[in-house]
């Protein structure tokens, strides 16, 4: 199938700067989305996506249009990200509070200290407790979990873009969502009740 | 497949987390900015490698021949110079040109005067008028021979 962004692709690898502009501007909160999912920090995701762009255009001449424009790009944005993560200082978590080795270690302990009501509370606890979970995975695994659970990439195209066995991608996923799953089991909430919370928000 | 209910936990939750440090509108901002920075759109005029050109020959055209005809286009001053008299004409005519017929290129070609229509019904004097619109007229007269008496 032709990839709809041929034209502005061939026009960019001429040079022409407004063209990728134009594919800037279609892509820039994908890659922002996905740089986000594997830094968590605001600051450092925009200015990986930017670099990204600055980077794709700087290598789109090399791009010989084997896969589409936007698997090359996840690519790229994927391994720009990964590599902001380790160049990054560890590591400070989504909601500020830092993340030791003690931490990771120690069991998950709930302290209801909330006036609100139970459930709101329940739930701000899930969030606390699932980025802690999110921080602790490495950033490959937060890549294929931010293309599996957010950009909704199949299996095989998370292969083709990462360049990856299939085997390897459904182990990593499988494995985040393990590691997200304990937190839910640990909260006390198995999966009838998470039937029952979606139900009751619909 | 369909996928297990803590599966969909699991994604709505991280969805969730995820969209708290995604604002759409920051990152439209963001955006513009960094496109204009780096990659900015082209002006209108250079488009196309021939719209400069044609605009550049557009704009000249009209400002010659529509806006300010009288700064590029003087007649009057025209550099060919005038013939040395013949012998015959040094003496004086017989009969003097009407009054109205000016005496010389210079004077007749005023900027300011529009002459729409000259005549004359002594002696010998032709002049033909030629107006197109309102270009300048070029006004030729000629004397071919000294009135006789």
């Amino acid at each position: 199938m032709k990839d709809p962004d041929f034209e502005l692709v061939e026009r960019a690898r001429q040079g022409d700067k407004q063209a990728f502009g134009k594919l800037v501007n279609q892509y820039y909160e994908m890659v922002y989305a996905v740089c986000y999912g594997v830094l968590h920090l605001r600051e450092a995701a925009r200015d990986t996506t930017q670099d990204v762009f600055l980077k794709a255009f700087q290598e789109i001449a090399r791009f010989k249009g084997d896969s589409k424009f936007k698997t090359w790009l996840y690519r790229v944005a994927m391994n720009a990200a990964i590599d902001a993560f380790r160049r990054r200082k560890p590591s400070v978590s989504l909601d500020g509070t830092d993340v030791s080795d003690d931490e990771d270690q120690a069991p998950v302990i709930i302290e209801d200290v909330s006036p609100g009501p139970r459930e709101e509370a329940a739930k701000l606890e899930i969030k606390g407790l699932m980025k802690k979970a999110l921080e602790e995975l490495s950033p490959e695994h937060k890549a294929v979990l931010v293309l599996r659970e957010w950009e909704g990439l199949s299996y095989d195209e998370i292969a083709e873009t990462l360049q990856l066995e299939l085997g390897t991608v459904m182990s990593r996923i499988f494995y985040a969502r393990k590691k997200m799953g304990d937190v839910l089991r640990g909260m006390g909430i198995n999966s009838q009740e998470a039937v029952r919370d979606r139900e009751r928000k619909k | 497949m369909k996928p297990e209910p803590e599966d969909k936990r699991i994604q709505q939750l991280y969805r969730e987390i995820l969209s708290e440090g995604i604002n759409p509108a920051e990152l439209r901002a963001e955006k513009k900015a960094f496109i204009s920075l780096y990659f900015p759109k082209k002006p209108f005029f250079v488009f196309g490698p021939m719209w400069t050109p044609a605009v550049a020959f557009a704009v000249a055209a009209f400002a010659v021949f529509v806006v300010r005809p009288e700064l590029f286009i003087s007649p009057g001053a025209s550099t060919v110079e005038e013939a040395p008299a013949p012998a015959a004409m040094t003496a004086a005519p017989a009969a003097a040109p009407a009054a109205s017929v000016p005496q010389t290129a210079g004077q007749q070609m005023s900027k300011n005067i529009i002459i729409s229509h000259v005549s004359s019904e002594m002696g010998p004097t032709v002049v033909y008028q030629k107006r197109v619109e309102n270009v300048p007229v070029a006004v030729v007269w000629v004397f071919p021979k000294p009135a006789t008496a």
